[in-house]
């Protein structure tokens, strides 16, 4: 499973924006296992991960993460 | 054709019974039972396995009747399988959780179903009035986790009245009515009010 990961639910919310019609991702709770001051997390394609990080390192800089949980 | 007779049985006895016949090859069955539940989970029983269902109202219940053919070949039924589910019921009546700020709620809302979708004892029932009912009918996130709750057994309610105040049909579970909503809330162990 790969995660992504916020710094601030305001930064998830943007990401969601920026992802919706671009990747399939789906909205969870940040897993146990992962610290992040962000409760919302996005569950998205192994296959997606790349081009996620790529995407949202453009607006978010390094308020986000990206976990292969697999 | 294979009798049983489980009138003051209730669910799940009578659908135990009958695919422990099924199991042992029998293909041809009618079932007594007393009350539309037991009725309801015996039609979903034959659909799993690409049966025949038919109800007749005989003196005190009903008489069920399934017909499978041979071309069934995994005689495992799923439903079995399922994880059990509590015995508690999610009411929920939003389709944001929480006061505050919408897209937050909308947030908090897909995360309570996938977190409910992965639970280990998910509830028993879910019910949907008012906005929530948009939650099985538009939020395709908390769809594809209600999709998941249903196929684990889990029983969906989605108000008709609310889908037809709003305009919406075909929602993820089965529409219905005050009466019934009222009823699996009074009957579960728990209530949980998302709203």
């Amino acid at each position: 499973m790969t995660v992504v990961t916020f710094k601030s639910t305001h930064s998830a919310m943007v990401a969601q924006k920026q992802l919706s019609g671009v990747v399939d991702f789906v909205v969870m709770p940040t897993p146990r296992q992962i610290s992040a001051s962000c409760g919302i997390a996005l569950k998205i394609g192994e296959e997606d991960a790349q081009q996620v990080g790529a995407l949202l390192a453009k607006t978010l800089g390094e308020m986000f993460a990206v976990h292969d949980l697999s | 054709m294979k009798e049983i007779l489980a009138k003051g049985q209730t669910c799940p006895i009578p659908v135990i019974w009958t695919k422990n016949a099924y199991d042992q090859g029998e293909r041809h069955i009618r079932i007594e039972v007393d009350n539309a539940i037991a009725c309801e989970n015996l039609r979903r029983f034959a659909t799993h396995l690409g049966g025949s269902f038919d109800v007749k109202d005989i003196d005190g219940g009903f008489a069920v009747t399934l017909q499978f053919g041979d071309a069934v070949e995994c005689p495992a039924c799923e439903l079995m399988e399922m994880p059990a589910v509590g015995s508690h019921a999610v009411f929920c009546t939003k389709e944001v959780l929480g006061t505050g700020d919408d897209q937050l709620g909308a947030n908090l809302m897909a995360m309570f179903f996938y977190t409910l979708a992965e639970s280990d004892t998910p509830p028993k029932t879910i019910c949907l009035m008012n906005g929530g009912v948009r939650l099985a009918t538009e939020n395709d996130q908390v769809k594809a986790h209600l999709q998941t709750l249903l196929d684990r057994g889990v029983e969906v309610l989605v108000c008709g009245t609310c889908l037809n105040f709003f305009g919406l049909e075909n929602p993820v579970g089965q529409v219905s009515n005050m009466y019934e909503i009222v009823s699996k809330l009074e009957q579960a162990a728990k209530v949980i009010t998302v709203s």
